[in-house]
């Protein structure tokens, strides 16, 4: 099976930018916890980058929350509605 | 004194122990120091471009708009004064001055995900757009040589005057084909065109990396985005 289209695969979505308010921290604060740039926490809750796995656990642990209650595909999101 | 004599393929060196005892101590010593050299320089070059990579002073020239101004006026500068300066002998150090002046805007624009050797100053987002802009530089530094050695090769098939125009080859009355075939190129640049040459086709290069990093920057700091 090949790989589809770049246009056509499946976006993830996240709650990190509510969940970071949530929890009271910054987007620097995050990114220190994380171990990236505050830019690209800005990038990863646009959706304008996906994390890689391990930086995705980060930001779970980071948030104190498991990782399906902040990461879902487009397609998860759209069957539950 | 070390003393070397051969015996057929037997290479036998003495050394006298008690000179060599205190220059090893002082090589020892003198590594040492140079180490520390090498690593104090090092860690002045890293804290330096850590501070330039994270200081919000430089933002300016980190979002979309400076991106825009800092790939035209870089190709700008590459070209035409580029031309301005292969035609003036006088202009060749200030026209260096300004690629390299280029080159430190574009590194600082991009936060020197270029430069850094390891993966400190880089995450995980930066080293997929860098590496993305990598693969992008490489395919169009392919495409220009193409494009070079196809315009190179062609250019053996016609001549140009103003008289005739463009006069084909094949055209020409005692055409040969040895005449076309034997690719013979003359130029005659003086010191200061070769420099100014040899320049910009450095910089060009260089520049292709920060080009294919693309024109999107980073987004304004926004009262609705706080960034801190």
């Amino acid at each position: 099976m090949g790989r589809k289209p770049k246009d056509q695969e499946e976006q993830i979505l996240n709650r990190i930018e509510a969940l970071r308010q949530e929890a009271g921290l910054s987007r620097q604060d995050l990114a220190d916890a994380v171990g990236v740039h505050y830019q690209t926490v800005g990038y990863i809750e646009r959706g304008e980058y996906s994390p890689s796995l391990v930086l995705a656990f980060r930001i779970a642990k980071a948030l104190n929350k498991p990782i399906e209650q902040i990461f879902t595909l487009e397609d998860d999101q759209e069957d539950g509605n | 004194m070390a003393i070397k004599f051969r015996i057929g393929n037997l290479v036998v060196i003495t050394s006298d122990q008690k000179s060599d005892k205190p220059k090893k101590a002082l090589d020892r010593e003198l590594e040492a120091l140079a180490a520390n050299v090498d690593d104090f320089g090092n860690q002045v070059e890293f804290k330096v471009k850590r501070w330039i990579a994270n200081d919000r002073f430089f933002d300016g020239l980190r979002n979309t708009y400076a991106r825009i101004l800092l790939t035209i006026l870089g190709a700008l500068t590459l070209v035409w004064f580029g031309l301005l300066a292969f035609n003036d002998p006088n202009l060749t150090g200030w026209y260096i001055f300004a690629l390299l002046l280029t080159v430190l805007a574009q590194q600082i624009s991009v936060r020197y995900v270029f430069n850094s050797s390891g993966d400190d100053l880089v995450d995980e987002y930066q080293a997929a757009r860098r590496d993305r802009a990598f693969r992008i530089a490489y395919k169009n530094i392919q495409g220009f040589i193409g494009w070079v050695i196809f315009l190179a090769l062609g250019s053996q098939f016609f001549s140009f005057s103003e008289q005739d125009g463009i006069q084909w080859a094949w055209d020409r009355a005692g055409f040969n084909w040895s005449e076309v075939t034997a690719f013979t190129f003359n130029f005659a640049l003086d010191v200061n065109q070769v420099i100014v040459l040899v320049a910009a086709l450095i910089a060009f290069l260089n520049l292709q990396k920060y080009w294919a990093w693309g024109i999107k920057g980073e987004p304004f700091r926004s009262k609705d985005e706080p960034n801190e």
